[in-house]
């Protein structure tokens, strides 16, 4: 405690002349990598991704797009915590409600009251299976978050379609 | 890459849906070979069904799909009623030949299985034709301006300006604190106010009080309703107004030290500039004294510098009026000015 | 604030602050200030600008019903696929509904504001549950019936009296619904296809004797004017006519003034109440007369009853001269007539086996251009029986235009009642125009209109291929073509013998790339029946003889020779199961294009096939091929053996 409150009191001037980005003291071994949302090149080179798990995150909003559209996060907004937990909520409902159906990320979209929630979907079960999941995702969000939701989804016949690069 | 998808059609070349793709036939009548040969010998016990078998069970009804409808749209349709309300993007609904997306070695992504152009707001149903419309339906609401009111008639008639927010954000509540704030901007050259009645308003105001612009700001924010914050603002102008017409009897106990402006006649100045001009006489009537013209452009110099503040202009005048009133000539000798 | 998009900076012209402020503001200037007219503010209700941007949308016809997803997988093409989507859907809202009210204590919090009522899990009531009267009274305003009961009861239990007041809006509601739970508003599909499942409705009694209703209305001390005509209204609408009859004949002993409703109930029950017509008719007279004598105003409903009632009786010249002295009373009065009123003057008038009549022509200029708000159930009659009489009765098809053009003016459109009465109409319409007006703007319409707002069914498939072929106009046969597969009409044998047998008669011009679309079509059709076939379904599909030579016809003429060898294979092989034959002419050409390929064994073939099927130009045939195609021995004698007689070459 004592030893690095002198090594400040030593690098203070230093740190002030220099004006530039530093990390501030640390105590223990830094690990400067970022490893979230990048996935590893496979040896055989097989493995699939989409556009959007192609582009690692530095890459939002330069080319890649949010996922989530609302207004809690701007200066003023509303309820920014309680946006992101119903947007967590959602994302795990569509999920597990639409197995192994969805090839794109769950796209959620906030005007007002409504919540808009898209999507790239797999035609793997018949349409009127598909309707009744619309029916009855849209019915139980919308009294769970007391909001109206509507689903806008956009079927794709062939997952390949999907896939931007094998890695 | 995601080129569009190989969408189901009918074997023909149909002039209604003029983009065709080939009919795709799947391996089911070879599987069926198979198993009609399997029935021919030994039937052999499979504990674990292949896939194969399995995935013959599962192709065996083609579904019929329309292709996308930007086929069969006609040029001229009226695209405000195709896309009414603000909507995610969907390929087989838009005619145009979209592309979004980077790939550093090739072409940019197509529109069919394209998430990120549907991350993304778009506008489509803003068209500046669909704007046009919606402004035309909604004209029967509008009344005409009255020509008669220009900005100058503006501010004669209505010299109350109150200004208010509302708020659009995206929650289930629409309840938002900030939207109660009212804030009423007034003239004060539209009140009708005398000098004690100016000087009270103005004390009584404080810091809401902008004499650059004349305008007197009440902002208030301390009941929940903006409708009661309203109601509040106008009263407060009016409480304000009549108090300061009102004349309190401790008002009298003002003193020089609470003058808002600088009156030469009440203050030292005076006193010192008549005992230096009468000197050795002192001057008990202070009162009724008749001054010079010097004494008043001294009087005028002083004034304008204690009320208008220092500058060039007042320093010069105030030097050349204590000049003429010490009758001191134009310009001093060399001995006794400061080196 | 960032957030803010709109700050509203108004000078406070408001009325009263003006007036406030009027006495502090010095007119310094001298002029004398020019009157300034503020127009008023435009009075607009909190929906009404939504409704005036609504307005400039118009149905995209190559869209779905915004109820379906605009996807083209999601899009139903048949009207088999519109019921199921949107029954699906509901069924899906009902399971979250369901799932909801399994577990209403995880819903329990309140997000919103202002509060959503619907999203909430229903409230049951039980014994624990504090009722008292204000609760039975908004149970009643939410019309759920059952809940009222099982309230009603509770404070019965309790001892909580009811007041009078509610004790009567309870018994209206338990009259109205016969005390049975309506289908809840928020499952409209179900509404929407619940007639084409139902069928006509059966008139008959369905009125619950000595139901809570009854024992209501009998435990009210003073049965009142209002007490007696919500029971015989309620059992009026249920059929429970004689009851209602005696109760009335009560009312009439103690002097009771009923409403004008309760009259018009019963005028419309009357069918049960005697039989016979004229008996029937005299008891509407007497209703009526007594409702002069107590001086009760007749409303739109007692027009509508009594036009029904008219509607029903057989002597046509006699209903008619009552229809019309009806209505010009009524009109006296100042009561204007409904849809509904027109839908019973159109059964009156244009009957099948009567005399044609031009009502609707008066009709349509009565009520050109206006808009209707639903005022009677029988409302939504009107427009499909319209288009009936169009159709049927006048074939007129600018009257069918004027008809069509109200149904689009304002709001009309939802006077269409139900997708029955929705596809009734279409259908009506379709045919007409079909059959009366030109090709091309015919296609024009059935582009416009099919399939999202309305899906053919095969008897008017046949009829538009009818027509087509009539106009000889081939090019539309794909398109055609196609529409039938998407309909899912390929299994119905009708409509394809008609297709095949256009396609085969109409002879195209030898360049045109129809012909090896026709080619194509043929085989798709074969392909359909025979291989994408799952074993154990049931077809319903039977292959006749014509079927197949016109599929070879066309074959032949895009040069797909190979397939057409496998249909007459099969026309070989499965004699038995093949009804019909067919031409001769097609066999011949066959023939022809097995001498051109020099295919022995298909010619055989053929030759054996219009041997068996007993046609006379068998011999020909044979006597053809031997001439034109040198054959060895075994093979001549095969064929003489098939026609019975020795045959050789004859140059």
């Amino acid at each position: 405690m004592e030893f690095s409150r002198q090594l400040l009191h030593r690098l203070q001037p230093t740190l002030v002349g220099q004006l530039a980005l530093v990390r501030s003291f640390h105590a223990t071994p830094v690990c400067q990598k970022v490893q979230a949302g990048r996935y590893r090149i496979t040896t055989k080179r097989n493995k699939p991704l989409t556009y959007e798990m192609s582009n690692p995150p530095h890459q939002i909003a330069h080319r890649k797009s949010w996922n989530s559209w609302n207004t809690a996060n701007i200066l003023g907004g509303v309820r920014p915590a309680e946006t992101t937990i119903e947007d967590l909520f959602i994302r795990k409902f569509m999920t597990g409600t639409w197995h192994n159906l969805f090839l794109s990320e769950v796209i959620i979209k906030r005007q007002h009251n409504i919540i808009r929630i898209a999507g790239l979907v797999k035609q793997a079960i018949s349409a009127r299976k598909m309707y009744f999941l619309i029916g009855f995702t849209e019915e139980i969000l919308s009294c769970w978050l007391q909001c109206p939701v509507k689903l806008e989804l956009q079927t794709v016949e062939d997952p390949k379609d999907a896939i931007f690069k094998y890695i | 890459m995601a080129h569009f998808p190989k969408y189901m059609t009918t074997v023909l070349c149909i002039p209604r849906y003029q983009k065709q793709l080939p009919y795709v036939m799947t391996s089911v009548y070879s599987q069926i070979a198979r198993s009609e040969k399997q029935t021919e010998e030994f039937r052999v016990l499979e504990l674990v069904k292949k896939s194969a078998q399995r995935s013959a069970r599962r192709k065996a009804k083609k579904i019929e799909l329309l292709p996308p409808r930007t086929n069969v749209m006609p040029v001229d349709q009226d695209w405000s009623s195709v896309w009414p309300g603000p909507r995610s993007f969907h390929p087989a609904s838009v005619p145009l030949p979209l592309r979004q997306g980077y790939n550093k070695k090739g072409v940019s992504p197509g529109k069919f299985a394209n998430a990120e152009l549907m991350k993304i707001p778009n506008f489509l149903h803003l068209t500046p034709p669909a704007i046009k419309k919606h402004c035309e339906a909604l004209k029967k609401f509008c009344t005409p301006w009255p020509e008669e009111l220009n900005d100058e008639n503006c501010e004669k008639h209505f010299p109350v300006e109150v200004i208010t927010s509302d708020y659009c954000f995206s929650s289930p509540d629409i309840r938002e604190p900030m939207a109660r704030i009212v804030i009423l901007k007034v003239k004060l050259s539209a009140l009708t106010l005398d000098k004690h009645a100016k000087d009270k308003l103005l004390r009584l105001v404080g810091e809401r009080y902008d004499p650059s612009t004349d305008i007197l700001t009440l902002t208030t924010d301390r009941c929940p309703l903006k409708k009661q914050n309203y109601e509040y603002a106008l009263y407060l102008l009016t409480a304000l107004y009549h108090e300061s017409q009102k004349t309190e009897p401790w008002e009298s106990e003002k003193t020089v030290a609470d003058m808002e402006y600088y009156d030469w006649e009440q203050n030292v100045s005076y006193k010192n500039v008549l005992g230096t001009l009468n000197w050795p006489q002192s001057v008990k009537d202070t009162e009724n004294f008749k001054l010079t013209p010097e004494m008043e452009e001294y009087k005028k110099a002083i004034s304008d510098l204690m009320n208008k503040g220092e500058d060039l202009y007042t320093i010069s005048k105030y030097k050349e009026a204590t000049k003429k009133l010490l009758n001191l000539p134009e310009f001093l000798p060399l001995e006794y000015t400061t080196a | 604030m960032m957030s803010s998009l709109r700050s509203t900076t108004f000078r406070s012209c408001a009325q009263r602050s003006f007036q406030l402020y009027v006495n502090l503001v010095r007119q310094s200037s001298t002029e004398s200030a020019k009157e300034i007219k503020i127009p008023r503010r435009i009075k607009r209700g909190p929906t009404d600008v939504l409704k005036a941007l609504a307005a400039t949308v118009t149905r995209d016809t190559t869209a779905p019903h915004y109820k379906y997803q605009d996807d083209p997988f999601l899009t139903p093409s048949s009207n088999v696929g519109k019921r199921t989507f949107a029954m699906a859907k509901e069924s899906g809202k009902k399971a979250a509904r369901w799932v909801q009210n399994q577990h209403p204590e995880l819903f329990q919090h309140k997000v919103s504001f202002p509060f959503i009522e619907n999203y909430t899990p229903i409230t049951v009531y039980d014994e624990n549950s504090a009722v008292d009267e204000n609760t039975l009274k908004r149970v009643i305003y939410y019309a759920q019936v059952s809940d009222a009961i099982k309230v009603y009861e509770l404070l019965e239990q309790k001892g909580i009296n009811v007041s009078g007041s509610t004790k009567q809006s309870f018994l209206e509601m338990l009259c109205f619904f016969n005390c049975e739970d309506p289908l809840p508003e928020e499952f409209l599909e179900e509404r929407w296809f619940h007639l084409s499942t139902k069928g006509r409705e059966k008139l008959r009694k369905t009125w619950k004797d000595n139901s809570l209703a009854e024992k209501i209305f009998l435990s009210f001390e003073q049965k009142d004017s209002k007490a007696y005509s919500a029971i015989i209204q309620g059992m009026t609408r249920y059929c429970q006519a004689e009851r209602a009859w005696k109760l009335y004949e009560e009312c009439l002993e103690k002097n009771i003034i009923l409403h004008t409703e309760t009259y018009n109930s019963l005028i419309r029950v009357v069918h049960f109440l005697k039989e016979g017509f004229e008996h029937r008719w005299k008891l509407v007279q007497e209703l009526l007369e007594e409702m002069a004598k107590k001086n009760i105003h007749p409303n739109v409903g007692t027009l509508n009853a009594v036009l029904e009632a008219v509607s029903t009786l057989p002597n046509q010249r006699q209903s008619k001269e009552y229809a019309l002295r009806t209505l010009s009373e009524f009109k006296a009065l100042n009561i204007q007539p409904t849809l509904a009123s027109y839908y019973f003057l159109l059964i009156t008038f244009c009957k099948q086996r009567g005399p044609i009549s031009n009502i609707l022509v008066e009709i349509m200029d009565t009520i050109q251009g206006q808009e209707f708000s639903v005022q009677d159930p029988k409302d939504t009659y009107f427009f499909v029986t319209a288009m009936d009489v169009c159709r049927n009765h006048l074939q007129d098809k600018d009257l069918a235009y004027r008809v069509d053009e109200l149904l689009h003016t304002g709001n009309n459109y939802i006077l269409i009642g139900d997708s029955y009465k929705e596809s009734i109409y279409y259908r009506h319409f379709f045919v007409l125009m079909c059959t009366l007006e030109s090709l091309d703007v015919f296609m024009d319409l059935y582009r416009k209109i099919v399939p999202h707002i309305y899906t053919p069914e095969p008897a008017v498939m046949e009829e538009v291929i009818k027509t087509i072929d009539m106009n000889g106009a081939m090019e539309y046969v794909p398109q055609i073509w196609s529409d039938m597969v998407v309909f899912d009409h390929v299994e119905r044998e009708n409509v394809v013998t008609t297709l095949l047998d256009s396609m085969a008669r109409n002879k195209l011009p030898e360049e045109s790339e129809l012909i090896s679309q026709f080619g194509n079509i043929a085989w798709d059709i074969w392909k359909r029946q025979e291989e994408d076939v799952e074993e154990d379904r049931y077809r319903q599909w039977r292959w006749t003889g014509q079927i197949l030579g016109d599929m070879m016809t066309l074959l032949l003429r895009a040069n797909q020779f190979k397939e057409s060898c496998i249909i007459l294979d099969k026309l070989n092989r499965s004699q038995q199961n093949i009804v019909g034959v067919p031409r001769v002419e097609v066999l011949q050409l066959f023939l022809d294009r097995c001498i051109q390929e020099k295919d022995v064994k298909a010619a055989i073939g053929c030759v054996q096939y219009s041997a068996d099927a007993g046609f006379s130009d068998a011999e020909q045939m044979a006597q053809k091929l031997i001439n034109n195609i040198s054959l060895d021995e075994g093979i001549l004698a095969r064929l003489s053996n098939i026609i019975g007689k020795n045959l050789s070459k004859i140059d």
